[in-house]
């Protein structure tokens, strides 16, 4: 019933934001005596292919730290459309190809789509989507996934400051594995499936011409089917701040630092009693060099450091990269 | 508690920074350009990367501009040109009045803020997703389209033209409108040269190497999926390890 209340009032209340905005509009016609004519809102497109080498030193994420070259292939399509004066349609297509010389089961191809709609209130954004994404392992079928979830975010834009708070719901189907059943050896005769729900707040700062900051706080829930301790049962909050640095007219800096607590509600540390936590620590940074208004490339470290008092589960990751990217 | 303090959240939010949410900025500067916030400020050395909201002033001296910017992609934005003065009566949807000098503005998404106008003593031009420039001096008002459509009100007499693309139209200080003309060359190298500027401000990709952020959490979940799948290997392979008779315990389990 609470819940109701609540979801009514902030119905309400952007109505009567809406209402508002739409009388204030039709004065200003009346006091010009000129009719508002519709405009041609044209498509905004954009096409992007990225290609990446690196080396990982870590690619099974593991204490057994095996290492790896790896190229990538990453193409990406973005279309924007507004469909009236305060609403706009969104559409964001990746495809993303990696291929590990020596570990070639983790090979992998992505699909990604998202569709999103944004309107435009006098207090703030208001937006709603669905994202999709394909997994697929040409050596290693049992890895696929497909990912699915909706979100609807408040955002807002006060010039110096942008904040957005997003909530999502969805699923993490493995479409070709059986989840796990009473033992960590034996399956269920059905698939298995993680669902989630997300929260995020995330804060942008012009802090001036060179230099964005932003900061999110996030919260997961995942609760998957598997029976076995339920394995895959955790809570995980998640904190990462982000600068990007523009150091010449052509060069930019990338900086990313992330920490993650994941606790587990019921599974325990191998043949112990407790259960088990994890502290995720990741910091990437980068440096981006535009060649001419098409071209880029850039140079990319991250250092990743899941500490766990599991001792099969913690591990050190490093990976470099470089690439190459033309927008069209 | 937690229902409450989601509702109160959700307020902040919502309501945070109310009288901030229209702002244009400064993007560009050159030579001597001072701005005033509100009425009762003093007049102060504007600076890149200011943000005006309504009732802020512009002036710029000799061999001076100002470029204004409405919104994150430039799609909006105006040059307010040497001996100027501008005033923002309204920033969205906009309305500019410029008592002296000239302004050229080009707006390729009007939808984002509304309407766009400007005034002078005696004329309003209002754009239709354009470029012109607007001019005032004592001797009156000279408004000239160089892309898409403007409207023209006299503020004394009922007339309101519509100017398309390459046509200009002068009104007197007694608001009496003039013969539509021609946009001479001159005119079309200072629009060149005004557009120039602006290309270049609006400038190549933003810098976003690893794509977009939902890209970046899928990648995230393949890494998860990679990981787990071999902890579990793991994780398997020393359980039936322990089942099978070894010693009890991982000797570097750590209990938090």
């Amino acid at each position: 019933m609470k819940y109701k209340v609540f979801f009514w009032f902030i119905l309400l209340f952007f109505i009567s934001s809406f209402s508002y905005a739409q009388v204030e509009q039709e004065k200003e016609e009346v006091k010009l005596a000129r009719p508002q004519e519709s405009y041609q809102f044209r498509p905004d497109i954009n096409h992007r292919i990225s290609l990446f080498s690196g080396y990982d030193t870590n690619v099974k994420l593991s204490n057994e730290r095996t290492g790896d070259m790896f190229e990538e292939f990453l193409y990406s399509f973005d279309y924007d459309q507004k469909l009236s004066a305060d609403l706009e349609f969104n559409l964001d297509y990746d495809f993303d190809y990696i291929n590990y010389n020596e570990v070639t089961d983790i090979t992998s191809l992505l699909n990604h789509l998202r569709l999103g709609l944004d309107k435009t209130f006098s207090l703030c954004n208001l937006g709603i989507g669905y994202d999709l994404g394909y997994l697929y392992y040409p050596k290693n079928k049992d890895g696929d996934f497909l990912i699915h979830k909706g979100f609807i975010y408040l955002e807002k834009d006060l010039g110096k400051f942008q904040h957005k708070l997003q909530f999502e719901a969805g699923s993490k189907d493995y479409i070709a594995q059986n989840t796990l059943s009473d033992t960590i050896s034996t399956r269920e005769s059905t698939e298995r499936l993680d669902r989630r729900i997300a929260a995020f707040y995330q804060i942008g700062i012009d802090v001036n011409p060179r230099l964005y900051l932003s900061f999110r706080t996030k919260f997961l829930r995942n609760d998957s089917n598997a029976r076995y301790l339920d394995f895959y049962d955790y809570n995980a909050y998640n904190q990462r701040l982000s600068l990007t640095y523009q150091a010449t007219k052509k060069a930019y800096l990338l900086a990313d630092f992330s920490y993650e607590r994941k606790e587990y509600k019921t599974r325990t540390v191998t043949n112990q009693s407790y259960k088990q936590e994890d502290d995720f620590y990741s910091v990437r940074t980068g440096i981006m060099y535009l060649l001419d208004k098409k071209t880029s490339i850039s140079l990319d470290y991250v250092y990743r450091y899941n500490s766990s008092n599991e001792p099969l589960d913690e591990y050190v990751e490093n990976v470099i990269s470089c690439g190459w990217h033309y927008y069209f | 508690m937690k229902k409450i303090f989601w509702f109160l959240f959700i307020f902040c939010f919502l309501f945070t920074g109310l009288g901030f949410a229209q702002t244009a900025k400064i993007i560009k500067l050159e030579g001597s350009v001072q701005i005033k916030k509100t009425e009762t400020d003093n007049w102060q050395i504007a600076t890149i990367g200011t943000y005006l909201k309504k009732e802020a002033e512009i002036k710029t001296k000799a061999d001076s501009s100002c470029t204004l910017a409405f919104d994150k992609q430039l799609d909006n934005l105006i040059t307010i040109e040497q001996n100027s003065h501008l005033k923002l009566e309204q920033v969205k949807p906009a309305e500019l009045f410029l008592p002296e000098g000239r302004v050229f503005s080009i707006i390729d998404n009007l939808a984002d803020i509304g309407e766009f106008k400007i005034k002078t003593p005696v004329a309003v031009s209002g754009v239709r997703g354009t470029g012109d420039s607007v001019e005032s001096t004592e001797e009156g008002t000279t408004v000239k389209c160089f892309a898409g459509e403007i409207y023209v009100e006299s503020l004394l007499k009922p007339q309101d033209p519509i100017l398309g693309s390459g046509s200009g139209i002068k009104v007197s200080p007694t608001g009496q409108l003039g013969n539509i003309f021609g946009l001479s060359e001159d005119d079309w190298r200072m629009w060149n040269k005004f557009l120039a500027g602006i290309n270049s401000m609006r400038g190549g990709p933003t810098p976003r190497p690893n794509g977009s952020p939902g890209l970046d959490r899928m990648k995230g979940e393949r890494r998860d999926s990679i990981r787990e799948d071999f902890f579990q290997q793991r994780r398997k392979d020393e359980e039936g390890r322990e089942s099978s008779g070894s010693n009890g315990g991982s000797p570097n389990s750590i209990a938090r």
